[in-house]
């Protein structure tokens, strides 16, 4: 195992370079940068633009440098914790970023327990009670899940939870705890503005992932040491919790390289609907501002939580199913 | 009786995996200043990599004797499993490929004592040990893992060896 942690480690390495290089290229592509767009939007207000000041915070962000230069000043203030200065809020970007991380993780992270604590019984129930009338309601239900567009499905929850519940319109806590220190009523506050973005955004996973479990598992259970387990007496719950349930979940596993980034900047766009103080919005408006070390600040740790996650699912596959797989060889 | 060590090549390009990534994570951390938890992580990281190289020397300090008889680690940590002793046997496969081509595999074998070997498919000759190993298993009706018996199918290997039961 230390070999393939060794090995698997080393791939990483210039795995995250190149991202970083890439990342660094692109948030440079547009033609001009932050202050260009500034210097035009003023001009376009009437506003006069004094060449000389421009030149200078041009000087004192280092845009005028080359763009290898500006790489490297900004990987190494990575390493330093220096993320770089958010030019449209004149803040540093972890200043900027502050608690819209952590309430991002809060959001995405209770959905991940929403659609797994209710796809697993549903996934599981589906597969063992195959074309049963539940196995079609739940069919059912999923599809409708799947179908339903998020937005509407926000649009349709914050009018019935303000009407039912008396909950305030958008955002993760009412208005009046926005600048207020973390509190045990803030913490409730959230809590009750949470279900919401939860329940719209798990809806769609917890289908998919319904769809998925159900296909995997009935694969499994087709197969012969399933029929074999049976045959010879094994009790039906243990004969499906041994072997089947654990192999079909080998999918799920290796989807949390794609899960971690989603923790982070996923929902942006029912973020937008419901207004939630979370990173999806703020990433997309850094790009469309060409905030570059913003949006490369971003990118960079959303690319770096997809190569951990990565790592992490590899991990766990090479020890619950170490098997070669038919056409691949052996190194010798 | 055959006597088996592992490749150079093998060897040689562990030696490089394990140096590289020791000086990419270690330099940093020695040279280049950082926040304390990128410290901690590049230093878990080197340590990952120290140990691999202490690995990789161990590996090539070490000859497998095999024979009717049992098997025997010639080298700094020498062991011996005779083949009715034999009380486990686990044959797992990694790749660090998405498609998990060009894999290797890693054979484990423990006795009654507790006495545990190790062995890469990067030895020389390592189909005659799995060869060997299979046939002890079968002969003190060891079982096995569903991982093993499909390892060693892919192997080449049949000797009528089943899983264990569920």
């Amino acid at each position: 195992m230390l070999t393939y942690l060794a090995r698997r480690i080393l791939i990483m390495v210039p795995t995250l370079i190149a991202i970083s290089i890439i990342t660094f290229i692109i948030i440079q592509l547009p033609p001009g940068d932050y202050l260009t767009t500034m210097i035009n939007e003023m001009q376009s207000q009437g506003e006069n633009v004094d060449q000389s000041k421009i030149d200078a915070l041009r000087a004192q962000y280092g845009l005028d440098r080359p763009m290898y230069v500006q790489y490297f000043h900004w990987a190494t203030g990575l390493l330093q914790g220096d993320y770089g200065y958010s030019f449209e809020y004149q803040l540093p970007v972890a200043d900027v970023v502050g608690d819209r991380v952590f309430l991002t993780f809060v959001l995405n992270f209770a959905t991940i327990i929403f659609i797994w604590v209710v796809a697993f019984p549903i996934g599981i129930y589906s597969a063992t009670n195959q074309y049963s009338l539940g196995d079609y309601g739940l069919t059912f239900l999923g599809f409708i899940g799947l179908a339903t567009p998020n937005f509407l499905l926000a649009l349709i929850l914050l009018y019935l939870a303000n009407i039912w519940f008396g909950t305030s319109i958008g955002g993760m806590m009412d208005p009046k705890y926005l600048d207020q220190p973390w509190s045990g009523e803030k913490v409730m506050s959230v809590l009750e503005h949470l279900w919401v973005p939860v329940v719209v955004i798990g809806t769609s996973g917890t289908a998919a992932m319904i769809r998925r479990l159900r296909a995997n598992l009935l694969d499994e259970l087709q197969k012969q040491y399933v029929v074999t387990a049976r045959a010879k007496g094994l009790h039906p719950f243990k004969a499906l919790m041994k072997y089947p349930l654990r192999m079909s979940l080998n999918p799920f596993i290796a989807d949390i390289g794609n899960m971690l980034p989603q923790v982070i900047s996923g929902s942006a766009v029912v973020a937008m609907v419901l207004s939630l103080p979370t990173t999806g919005p703020m990433l997309i408006g850094a790009l469309q501002s060409q905030d570059m070390y913003l949006a490369g600040s971003f990118l960079m740790f959303l690319a770096l939580l997809t190569v951990i996650g990565m790592f992490i699912s590899d991990l766990l596959l090479a020890v619950l199913d170490p098997r070669i797989r038919l056409g691949g060889g052996t190194n010798r | 009786m055959s006597l088996h060590g592992y490749q150079k090549g093998s060897i040689t390009g562990d030696y490089v995996r394990g140096g590289l990534g020791f000086a990419v994570t270690a330099f940093p951390v020695a040279f280049a200043p950082m926040i304390g938890t990128f410290q901690i992580v590049f230093v878990l990281i080197a340590l990952v990599f120290a140990g691999f190289i202490g690995k990789t020397w161990l590996r090539a300090q070490t000859r497998f004797e095999v024979d009717d008889a049992g098997i025997r680690a010639l080298g700094p940590l020498g062991k011996e499993i005779r083949w009715p002793d034999l009380a486990v046997m686990d044959l797992r496969y990694y790749s660090t490929q998405k498609e998990k081509d060009k894999g290797w595999m890693h054979l484990v074998l423990k006795d009654r004592n507790g006495a545990k070997i190790a062995i890469e498919s990067t030895l020389d000759g390592f189909e005659a040990v799995l060869e060997h190993a299979a046939s002890a298993a079968s002969k003190n009706s060891l079982g096995l893992t569903q991982t093993t018996t499909d390892n060693l199918v892919a192997a080449g290997i049949n000797t009528g060896l089943a899983a264990r039961d569920l």
